[in-house]
C-alpha cells in the first residue's frame, strides 16, 4: 500500500513535469490556442506546480500570448513578486484589467503593497472603482492583522429575500465569488443580520424568506485582530467561511478557512525559523532572492558572534588549567553542545506552552519546580553516563591523550586510572551542572522575556545555546581548576575503593 | 422500570440541603431511581447535581442514567465534572453510550472521552459502527488516537483515522434533478453536502461536483456533463502532514480517500486538517529542539516522562559526541601551541553549527510545505549556495574585524603577539568562518532531501546528523588553516 500511496504523489509530479513541457513547446510555437487548452484542461494548482519548472523568463511570454484570464488571474498570486511586477508594466492595460478581474482582493492587495506609491496609484486606477474602495481598505490593515487578508467577494442578499432568490442569485453571479457555500445577509447599509450556510437552504421551504432560518447568533472577526485569532476561532468553531465586521456590524469581508490554514502555515514557519536564529520575513522562500535570504541568515550570526566573546574569554582566563589538563580541551564540545541542547529543549517547550496560553508568568514556579527536577534527574544520569563513558575513552585510547596527560599523572602520584578518574570526573560533573543549571535558566528565561513584554520565542534557539556555551565552559573550568587544585591522594583512593565496594 | 425499596431512597425534601460530607470516603451504594435523578438534573443546578455525583457509586447513577431521555443525558454530562462523567459514562450500556455519542457535539464529547481510560476507551471503540467511530476518534488526542487505530488497522497518523464515512455520492448518469431530490433525501445525516462525489456503475470515483455548480446549471443536465473530473484524493494510509500538503496546495476543503480501486471509502473535511496543521507545529518545533514529541500539553506531562524525553536525546548525543571529542583530541597540538587559536574555537564551532542549523530547518521547512522535488530542488539549492556565500563573506569579514578588536584589546591573548601574527590569526579564523559556513549550509541543504530520499523523517534525523558533521568539520579547517597560514606543525 505504501508503494501504491507513493504513486498516486509520483503520478501527479510527472503530469506537472509533462504540462510544463508542453506549456514550454507551445510558446516556442507561439501558439495561443494550444496555451488556452492547456489552462482550461487543469485546475490552477496543477499549472502553479507546472509553471515552476518553467523559466522566469517564458513566463512573461506565457502571460502576453494566452487570453484564458480566469486561469491567469488564479495563478497570478503564486507568482514570484518580481515576475508580477514584470507582467504588470508590460502588458497593455486592458489586458491587466483583465486578469486582475480574477485575481482574489486580498492577493491583489498582498502585491501592491510592496510596490512604490505610484505603481499602486497606477494600478487601482484600472479597477472599477467598487473594486478600488475595497482593495484600498485592506490595504489600510496591516499585514499581521485578519483585515489584511479578508476579501470582499461573498455573497449578500437582503433579509426579504426567499430561498428560490437566492438560488436563483447563485445561479447568475455565483462564480465571480471566492465561495458561495455561506449567504451574508445584510439590511441596506450593509449592517450584518445574519448568515446561512448552503447546505442548510437545501432543506429548506423555497418559498419561505430567508431571514426565517438565519443564524443571527454567529461568530464573526474583527479586522484589526491579529491573524492567530482567526486560527483560534475556526478551530473552536469549525466554520468553513467567516464574516469580518466592523464594531457596528458593518460587513467588511470574509475569511475562508483556506486562508486561516495559509496562516498557520505562515505561523509555523516562523515558529520554526525563529528557533534557528533565521529571521523570518513574509515572503515565501521560492519568491525570495538569494541576498534577502542570506540577510535572514546573517542578523542573528552577528548576534551570535559579538555573544560568543564571552566564552572566548572564559576560554582565554582559564588557559592555565587547559595547559595542565590538555585533555581538557578534547571534550570541549561535547560541553557545549550538551549544555546548549539541554537548554533549547526547555526553552522550547516552555515558549510553545506560554505561546498557547497553557501556562501563564503565574505559573512560574510550577514550572521552575518541574524543570529542576527533570534536570536534576537528567542530570544524575548524564553524570554517571559520562563518567563511565569517559573512563572507556581514555582507557581505550580512542582519545588521544599520549603524552598530554602523563605530567598529570606524575603529579596526582603515578596511578594512571586515579588521573583518568579525575578528568572523568571534570567531565561529568561539570555535564550535570551544565544540564541542570541549562533547565533552570531555560524555564526562567522565556518567564522573564515574557514579563518585559519581549516574544519569548526569541529566547530560544541560538540565544539560549549561546548563552548555555558561555555559563557551560565557566562551569567546565571552575570545575576543573577546583578539582585539580584539591585533589588529595589519600582521599581520591579511599573514595575509588568505596565506589569500588558498591560495585561489588 | 425497577422497583424501588421506599426506605433506601432519598428523600426528595431533602435535596436542596445537600451538602457533600467530605469525611465520605466510600460512595453511598444505594440505587437511584430514575425519577430521582430526573428530578435533580431538572433542577439545572450545577452544584446540586455534583454534589449528588460525588456522594453516589458512579454505577449506581450509570444504571439510573439508562431510563433517562436524551435531553436529560446531555444535561447531565455536559454539567457533571469531567472525570465523574468519564467514569460514568464507561459504566453506561454500549446502547446508551451511542446514544450519546451521536446526539453530542466534537466539544462535549472531547471532554467525556478526554479523561476516559484508553483501555475503556478501545474497547468501547471497537464496539462502534463505523460512523460513530470517526466522530469519536475526531474526539480523542493525538496520543489516544493513534492506539485506537491500531486496533483498528489504521497506520498511525494517517488520513483512515481522522476520515468520516457520512459522505454523499452520485451516479454520473443522474440528472441534477435527481441529485438534489437525493440531498433532501438524505443529506442531513452527512457530515457535509458541499460536494458531492459522482461515481460510475461500478461505485469507482470518477469526478466531484460542489453545490453551487448544482445550483447553477439546469436541471436537465447530467452530473458527468458539469462535475469536475481532475479528482484529488488519498489512500487511507497516507500521512497526515501529506493530507495537509495536500488540502493547502489545492485548496479544497473536502479530500475523498479511496481504497486501491478507487472506490471511496470516506472524506477528510477541512475542520480536521486545521487541527492537524496547529499539532504538526508543535511535533516540529519539539524535533528541532531535541526532544522526543509528547503530544499532551505541558502541564499534563509528567516530570517523569519529561525526564525521559530529555535524557534519551542528551545521552544519544553524547554518544554521537565521542567523534567530536576523538577528532579534537588529535589535531589539538597546534591549537595548544598559540593558545589564542583555542579562545576562537567555540565561535568557530558555535557559528558553523548555527548557520549550518539556519539552512537545514529552512530545508526541512520547504520539503514539508513544496514538497521540494527534481527542477525545484534544484532551483531552491542553487538559491542557498549564493545565499551561503554571500552569507560566508559577510560573517567573515565580521569576524576578521571582530577578532582583531579582541586579541588588540586584550580580551584574549597577552596582546605580545607581532602585528603579522595577529593579522594572519585573524585570517585563519576568517577563512574557517567562511569555509564552515558554505560547507555547513551546503550539508544543510543536502541531509534533509537526503533523510526524504530514504524514508527517514528529515526533522528527526538532520540535527544530530548535521550538528555532528559540522563540528568535525570546522575543527578539521581550522586546525588545517591555521597550519598553512601560521605554518604550525600539526602533530
Amino acid at each position: 500500500m505504501e508503494e501504491e500511496n507513493l504513486d498516486l504523489l509520483e503520478i501527479k509530479k510527472q503530469n506537472e513535469e509533462q504540462i510544463s513541457k508542453e506549456i514550454t513547446y507551445n510558446l516556442t510555437l507561439r501558439n495561443t490556442e494550444g496555451l488556452n487548452d492547456i489552462l482550461s484542461s487543469h485546475s490552477s494548482s496543477t499549472i502553479t506546480s507546472a509553471i515552476e519548472n518553467v523559466d522566469d523568463f517564458d513566463i512573461l511570454s506565457f502571460y502576453s500570448l494566452s487570453s484564458d484570464y480566469k486561469k491567469l488571474g488564479e495563478l497570478f498570486s503564486y507568482l514570484p513578486i518580481e515576475m508580477r511586477k514584470i507582467i504588470t508594466s508590460n502588458l497593455p492595460k486592458k489586458v491587466l484589467v483583465n486578469i486582475f478581474s480574477n485575481v482574489m482582493d486580498d492577493d491583489l492587495a498582498d502585491f501592491i503593497e510592496d510596490l512604490t506609491k505610484s505603481e499602486r496609484e497606477k494600478i487601482l486606477n484600472i479597477l472599477p472603482s467598487k473594486r478600488k474602495k475595497q482593495i484600498a481598505l485592506l490595504t489600510r490593515f496591516s499585514d499581521d492583522t485578519i483585515g489584511s487578508f479578508m476579501t470582499g467577494e461573498y455573497l449578500s442578499v437582503k433579509p426579504t429575500d426567499t430561498i428560490s432568490s437566492v438560488f436563483k442569485k447563485i445561479k447568475d453571479v455565483g462564480s465571480t465569488m471566492e465561495s458561495v457555500r455561506t449567504i451574508f445577509v445584510t439590511d441596506s447599509t450593509n449592517h450584518l443580520l445574519g448568515i446561512k450556510s448552503l447546505e442548510e437552504m437545501m432543506f429548506d421551504d423555497p418559498d419561505s424568506c430567508i431571514c426565517d432560518n438565519m443564524e443571527k447568533d454567529y461568530p464573526s472577526l474583527s479586522p484589526i485582530a491579529d491573524r492567530e485569532n482567526a486560527i483560534e476561532i475556526f478551530k473552536k468553531y469549525d466554520l468553513p467561511i467567516l464574516p469580518v465586521t466592523s464594531k457596528n456590524n458593518d460587513m467588511l469581508g470574509i475569511v475562508t478557512f483556506d486562508d486561516v490554514l495559509d496562516i498557520i502555515e505562515k505561523e509555523n514557519t516562523e515558529d520554526v525559523y525563529m528557533q534557528s536564529g533565521i529571521t523570518p520575513s513574509d515572503e515565501e522562500h521560492h519568491q525570495s532572492k538569494f541576498y534577502k535570504i542570506a540577510m535572514s541568515y546573517v542578523i542573528w550570526l552577528v548576534i551570535l558572534l559579538i555573544i560568543n566573546t564571552f566564552a572566548s574569554l572564559i576560554v582565554d582566563r582559564f588557559e592555565t588549567e587547559l595547559m595542565t589538563l590538555p585533555v581538557l580541551v578534547a571534550f570541549l564540545p561535547v560541553l557545549n553542545d550538551t549544555g546548549g541542547n539541554s537548554g533549547d529543549q526547555t526553552t522550547s517547550i516552555v515558549t510553545r506552552a506560554l505561546a498557547t496560553g497553557e501556562i501563564k508568568t503565574r505559573d512560574y514556579f510550577k514550572v521552575l519546580l518541574k524543570e529542576s527536577l527533570a534536570g536534576f534527574l537528567t542530570g544524575i544520569v548524564i553524570f554517571l553516563i559520562a563518567l563511565g563513558w569517559t573512563m572507556v575513552e581514555l582507557n581505550t585510547s580512542i582519545i588521544n591523550v599520549k603524552d598530554t596527560l602523563d605530567k598529570f599523572i606524575s603529579d596526582v602520584g603515578g596511578n594512571r586510572q586515579y588521573a583518568y578518574f579525575i578528568v572523568s570526573l571534570v567531565i561529568a560533573s561539570s555535564l550535570f551542572f551544565a544540564v541542570f543549571v541549562s533547565k533552570i535558566l531555560g524555564a526562567s528565561l522565556p518567564m522573564l522575556a515574557k514579563l518585559c513584554h519581549i516574544d519569548p520565542a526569541v529566547i530560544s534557539g541560538p540565544l539560549i545555546t549561546s548563552v548555555m556555551d558561555i555559563l557551560t565552559l565557566l562551569i567546565y573550568f571552575t570545575l576543573a581548576r577546583f578539582i585539580i587544585n584539591h585533589f588529595d591522594p589519600g582521599e581520591m583512593a579511599s573514595m575509588i575503593a568505596v565506589l569500588g565496594a558498591f560495585r561489588v | 422500570m425497577k422497583k424501588e425499596r421506599k426506605d433506601e431512597e432519598l428523600p426528595l425534601e431533602k435535596i436542596t440541603e445537600f451538602k457533600v460530607d467530605s469525611s465520605m470516603k466510600t460512595k453511598i451504594n444505594k440505587k437511584i431511581s430514575s425519577e430521582l435523578l430526573n428530578t435533580i438534573i431538572d433542577m439545572k443546578n450545577s452544584t446540586v447535581l455534583n454534589s449528588f455525583v460525588d456522594s453516589y457509586h458512579p454505577s449506581n447513577i450509570a444504571e439510573a442514567l439508562e431510563e433517562l431521555s436524551e435531553e436529560k443525558l446531555l444535561f447531565f454530562f455536559k454539567t457533571v465534572d469531567s472525570d465523574d462523567s468519564a467514569e460514568i459514562f464507561t459504566l453506561l450500556s454500549q446502547e446508551k453510550k451511542e446514544e450519546v455519542v451521536s446526539a453530542f457535539s466534537n466539544e462535549d464529547l472531547q471532554r467525556i472521552v478526554s479523561e476516559m481510560q484508553l483501555d475503556n476507551l478501545v474497547d468501547f471503540v471497537d464496539e462502534l459502527p463505523s460512523n460513530l467511530v470517526s466522530k469519536v476518534l475526531k474526539a480523542t488526542n493525538k496520543d489516544n488516537r493513534n492506539e485506537i487505530s491500531k486496533y483498528l488497522n489504521f497506520k498511525e497518523d494517517s488520513a483512515g483515522t481522522i476520515m468520516t464515512s457520512e459522505y454523499l455520492e452520485i451516479e454520473e448518469d443522474k440528472t441534477i434533478k435527481e441529485c438534489i431530490k437525493k440531498i433532501r433525501e438524505v443529506g442531513k445525516e452527512k457530515e457535509t453536502i458541499w460536494k458531492i462525489f459522482a461515481v460510475d456503475r461500478t461505485r469507482v470515483l470518477v469526478g466531484t461536483v460542489t453545490l453551487d455548480v448544482l445550483l447553477e446549471n439546469d436541471e436537465y443536465k447530467l452530473i458527468k456533463d458539469v462535475m469536475n473530473k481532475e479528482i484529488v484524493s488519498v489512500y487511507t494510509n497516507t500521512d497526515e502532514e501529506d493530507v495537509l500538503r495536500i488540502f493547502r496546495k489545492y485548496d479544497i476543503s473536502i479530500l475523498p480517500v479511496i481504497n486501491s480501486q478507487g472506490r471511496i471509502l470516506g472524506i477528510i473535511t477541512f475542520d480536521d486538517v486545521i487541527d492537524v496543521a496547529s499539532e504538526e507545529n508543535t511535533e516540529d518545533i519539539q524535533l528541532q529542539a531535541h526532544i522526543i514529541p509528547t503530544n499532551k500539553p505541558y502541564l499534563k506531562v509528567s516530570c517523569l516522562s519529561l525526564f525521559k524525553s530529555y535524557a534519551i536525546w542528551i545521552a544519544l548525543m553524547l554518544f554521537l559526541d565521542t567523534f567530536i571529542s576523538i577528532a579534537l583530541s588529535y589535531l589539538q597540538t597546534p591549537l595548544l601551541m598559540i593558545p589564542i587559536l583555542l579562545t576562537i574555537l567555540p565561535s568557530i564551532m558555535g557559528t558553523s553549527g548555527n548557520s549550518a542549523d539556519q539552512t537545514a530547518t529552512v530545508t526541512i521547512r520547504e520539503l514539508a510545505i513544496n514538497d521540494l522535488s527534481g527542477k525545484k530542488y534544484r532551483k531552491f539549492f542553487i538559491k542557498e549556495l549564493k545565499a551561503s556565500v554571500l552569507t560566508g563573506l559577510i560573517i567573515s569579514s565580521v569576524a576578521f574585524l571582530w577578532i582583531f578588536m579582541e586579541i588588540k584589546t586584550g580580551i584574549i591573548g597577552d596582546n605580545n603577539l607581532d602585528m603579522k601574527t595577529v593579522l594572519y590569526i585573524c585570517l585563519s579564523a576568517s577563512l574557517t568562518f567562511f569555509f564552515c559556513i558554505v560547507l555547513g549550509k551546503t550539508i544543510g541543504t543536502l541531509i534533509p532531501k537526503l533523510a526524504k530520499k530514504v524514508h527517514i523523517d528529515p526533522a528527526m534525523i538532520t540535527s544530530p546528523v548535521v550538528s555532528t558533521m559540522i563540528d568535525i568539520i570546522s575543527i578539521c579547517a581550522f586546525v588545517l588553516i591555521s597550519h598553512f597560514i601560521l605554518k604550525i606543525p600539526l602533530f
